[in-house]
């Protein structure tokens, strides 16, 4: 916001009240296209150095992502994990907390989902009606979501009460729920009918099918918490009472305990959401792909999360759209390893580590303007 | 008294032949926005200790981070020994063998006192390895260790983590620290700021002893009763300028106090006046907003008391202020007040808020009471720098059913409306209510915060240090409007270290050093020179 105060000295005229919020919100919306921009370059700019043309790079890149119904659906599926979990980092970042743990919330969450679903499956059977199917999908979703909540809750109480840092109880959380998660689906919820590590089906009843018009992608509605996620978020932290706590904390914690917050307990509060709002990955996994819990299923998406808050500055609807680049990439690469001689589908990574490089960079685009 | 340009050779302990140890002439540093020092000069004797004094800004640190070599003087020079030093580092301080002990100790907790000592110097067996492969020859530091400790009388568990060792022997290690690296001239930061009055006393009779063996022993403090008993000479700084340099047993307590604070400070007193005929009109009220009775905190590790049985009253519609140099119970003070529940278990005693005790009640439950607060550290308490004025108008009024819907959905609206109708009302410029709150002058950011905490009417108003960082002509304003505020009806605690400003607005006045009440005073018949007196604390009457 640096270049943004020195023009704000002067005294406006009251008919342009709004104009300067607006225009650092347009101001930091180019840095983030800008950002976005240079770092897309360098990446295609290896290409080059690889014996590709980088125009061409980048057509097979935009046709492997937007180029058919199917591609477009493969790019929103790849997208949704991508943008639940960066939103639940950008949640606890709203209240300066660090939340390195949604990779472990996301796994806990859908093996609770999963588990919920055998349970009802077996109380049940697989006749329901629509009334059973209703509420088969909210339990399943009730159960993931306490599930990830609660192992947001942990790190966020022992941070309030201990002052024991989120980032280390993140950290060992990841590797506590991914043991215990692969120990119970392989030693009590194990599928008696397959050799992968993985749990027995839920109910088919409870599944989201890929939509007909999908293209055969495996795109279903479940991944429609997407977009309700971020709405939901957007309003929490703009327009709500215990947005505003979240963000003041986040600001500074001693204004904000002046001001008559309690700083504990709008951090339990802003890790327990950032943990549910994790949570729905691991519920659209069960819900909305796979209908079961399978050992390993995430690639990283808690962890690619940060990257996609960070793109994103931690707003709801710029962590949408980061999601959805970062997918873009992720999908459009997939068709490097044949269309083309010399790169790979790796391309993907070197392209989203370019771009988060440059975001960061700003920062020292910054200090270099301060010094001179 | 007062000596100009400095003090004449031939001291007690002199033993230099009349060449000062320390020299400044004419020393000026200007930051950004204010001149720290301007014609600062002084000189110190070898061996004797050299007290220097002023109030909080009056620029005796800068002084002596120039001496350290942490600053670089603008103009002037500072001569050691009768030469020129040029320092652009402590490295080249440590070179003219000055050393410095800072009020917030630099040691390694968890490393033992004798690791500590040796940091950054460890003598090395082993010499045919490289360097950072050698031993550590522990035992010969520990000789020559126990033979100064011996010297200066000091004893120190070598062995023992520094986080297990008392605030009183952590000084000592740094103490022996620059004593090990063959210091001459010492530097001490408050050094007593720490201390129990046993402590003290021991502290100064070390430093007696080192001055006997030739060195120079620079200590800068707001205590003067401890320059009176133990310095040799005394340099005074006020408002970035030296105006006295004396030996101390030609001066007094009180000609000490009354240089200090300063005689020409009429300015601001004489809107006095006026006020007070206002007083007289208005009824005395007889509400009792806010009373202390016997109030102790305690800290959290060692026994010395923060505050100790202070009790006093302040009614619906007058000004009670709190005079004391800062650090001596004025945070505790405030704390006690606006989080009680922060202090549970260390406080002890009663405090009653309009009748109610308001033992273990949190911010937000005072603040649901009418509690309003102007916080002495603006930047840390009071606003967020990188949101709106809108967003902070909304801090600490987001209880507030104005602003919050019963969904508890924020009303942005109406606090953009208030925002608008506060920055004009209380003349914050620009008048831009989505500016961020970083692009407005310390001056307008306070009258920001004032006009928050005061519009929705308060029951009762703490104002810390409410002028701390505002330009002169803001000064005024605010001034103005915590009378108003006063006149309204509304009881304000006035908490600061500015003697002017507690004049200026106070009806009545408390005294605080070392967390002790100290005395009440009648502002119309006090001399600022009583107050000094107080504390610096020497006792009423």
């Amino acid at each position: 916001m640096a270049d943004g105060e020195i023009k704000l000295n002067s005294s406006p005229p009251r008919s342009h009240r709004s104009r300067y919020s607006v225009s650092l919100k347009i101001q930091a919306l180019l840095r983030s296209i800008v950002s976005v921009v240079v770092g897309l370059s360098l990446g295609l700019l290896v290409t080059a150095v690889a014996g590709e043309n980088p125009i061409r790079v980048l057509g097979i890149l935009a046709k492997g992502s937007f180029g058919s119904v199917y591609d477009f659906s493969m790019t929103l599926f790849y997208s949704a994990p991508l943008v639940l979990s960066g939103l639940s980092v950008a949640m606890a970042f709203q209240c300066g907390l660090f939340n390195i743990g949604a990779e472990g919330q996301l796994t806990a969450s859908a093996l609770a989902a999963a588990a919920a679903g055998i349970a009802w499956k077996q109380s049940f059977g697989l006749n329901l009606g629509w009334v059973g199917q209703s509420t088969g999908v909210l339990f399943c979703l009730f159960a993931g979501f306490l599930a990830g909540a609660f192992v947001g809750w942990i790190p966020g109480i022992l941070k309030a009460k201990r002052q024991s840092h989120e980032v280390i109880n993140t950290i060992m959380l990841n590797f506590i729920v991914t043991s215990f998660t692969s120990w119970v689906a392989l030693y009590w919820l194990k599928n008696p009918d397959s050799q992968n590590p993985e749990t027995a089906e839920i109910s088919r009843a409870l599944f989201f099918a890929p939509a007909a018009w999908a293209g055969g992608a495996p795109l279903s509605y479940a991944l429609l918490l997407a977009p309700i996620a971020v709405f939901v978020v957007w309003w929490v932290i703009f327009r709500t009472r215990l947005g505003f706590e979240i963000r003041a904390v986040g600001a500074n914690p001693d204004a904000a305990r002046a001001g008559g917050i309690s700083v504990e307990r709008t951090q339990i509060i802003a890790m327990t959401l950032a943990g549910a709002i994790a949570a729905s990955v691991g519920v659209i996994e069960v819900l909305g792909n796979s209908a079961k819990f399978k050992v390993g299923f995430s690639p990283g998406f808690g962890f690619t999360g940060i990257a996609v808050a960070l793109l994103g500055r931690n707003h709801p609807v710029g962590v949408l759209a980061s999601g959805l680049l970062f997918g873009a990439l992720h999908k459009g690469s997939g068709d490097l390893d044949f269309e083309t001689e010399n790169v790979t589908r790796d391309l993907a990574q070197i392209l989203q580590a370019l771009v988060i490089l440059s975001v960061c960079a700003e920062g020292l685009w910054r200090w270099i303007k301060w010094k001179r | 008294m007062t000596l100009p340009g400095g003090l004449p050779g031939g001291l007690p302990g002199d033993v230099s032949g009349g060449v000062p140890e320390i020299e400044f002439c004419e020393v000026r540093k200007v930051f950004p926005h204010v001149v720290a020092n301007d014609g600062v000069s002084f000189r110190v004797n070898r061996g004797s200790i050299h007290a220097i004094v002023g109030e909080n800004g009056a620029g005796k640190s800068t002084a002596m981070k120039i001496l350290y070599g942490l600053y670089q003087a603008d103009s002037g020079n500072v001569k050691i020994r009768g030469k020129v030093a040029h320092f652009s580092g402590p490295r080249d301080a440590l070179a003219w063998r000055i050393g410095m002990v800072h009020q917030h100790f630099m040691l390694s907790a968890s490393h033992s006192a004798l690791d500590n000592v040796i940091l950054g110097s460890e003598p090395t067996r082993t010499r045919f390895l490289p360097n950072s492969l050698r031993t550590i020859d522990r035992s010969q530091v520990l000789r020559d260790l126990e033979k100064i400790s011996q010297e200066y009388g000091f004893v120190v568990p070598w062995t023992e983590p520094v986080a297990n060792l008392s605030v009183g022997v952590q000084q000592r290690i740094e103490i022996i620290k620059l004593l090990v690296k063959n210091s001459e001239i010492l530097i001490l930061d408050e050094p007593t700021a720490v201390l129990t009055p046993q402590e003290t006393d021991d502290l100064f009779a070390r430093l007696k002893q080192m001055v006997k063996q030739g060195k120079t022993v620079l200590v800068i403090t707001h205590k003067l009763r401890e320059v009176i008993d133990f310095a040799d000479s005394v340099t005074v700084f006020r408002q970035g300028r030296v105006v006295g340099n004396h030996l101390v047993k030609e001066i007094t307590l009180g000609s000490l106090a009354e240089e200090m604070v300063g005689r020409k400070v009429k300015s601001v007193r004489a809107s006095g006046p006026v006020e007070t005929s206002d007083q007289v009109a208005r009824p005395e009220s007889t509400t009792l907003a806010l009373e202390f009775s016997q109030v102790t905190v305690l800290p959290h590790d060692s026994k010395k008391a923060l505050l100790s049985q202070l009790s006093f009253r302040v009614k619906a519609g007058e000004i009670l202020g709190i005079a004391g140099v800062e650090g001596n119970g004025q945070s505790e003070v405030l704390t006690a007040v606006l989080q009680p529940k922060t202090l549970s278990g260390r406080l002890s005693g009663e405090i009653k808020f309009f009748g109610e005790p308001t033992v273990n009640l949190s911010a937000l439950e005072m603040r649901k009471r009418g509690l309003a607060f102007i916080s002495d550290d603006r930047h840390r308490e009071s606003v967020l720098l990188d949101h709106s004025l809108i967003f902070n108008r909304l801090l600490g009024f987001q209880f507030k059913e104005k602003y919050i819907t019963r969904a508890g959905n924020v009303r942005w609206a109406e606090v953009s409306k208030d925002t608008e109708r506060l920055i004009e009302e209380f003349d914050v410029r620009p008048r831009e209510a989505e500016n961020l709150m970083s692009a407005l002058s310390g001056g307008n950011q306070q009258k920001f915060v004032i006009g928050r905490e005061v519009e929705f009417s308060p029951r009762f108003l703490v104002a810390a240090q409410p002028t701390r960082g505002v330009d002169i002509g803001a000064i005024e304003a605010i001034h103005t409007r915590l009378r108003e505020v006063r006149n309204s009806g509304i009881g304000i605690l006035l908490i600061s270290s500015e003697l002017e400003e507690i004049l200026a607005l106070s009806d009545r006045i408390i005294v605080l050093c070392d967390g002790r009440f100290m005395g009440e005073y009648d502002p119309k018949a006090v001399t600022e020179k009583e107050l000094g007196l107080a504390m610096g604390g020497a006792k009423n009457g």
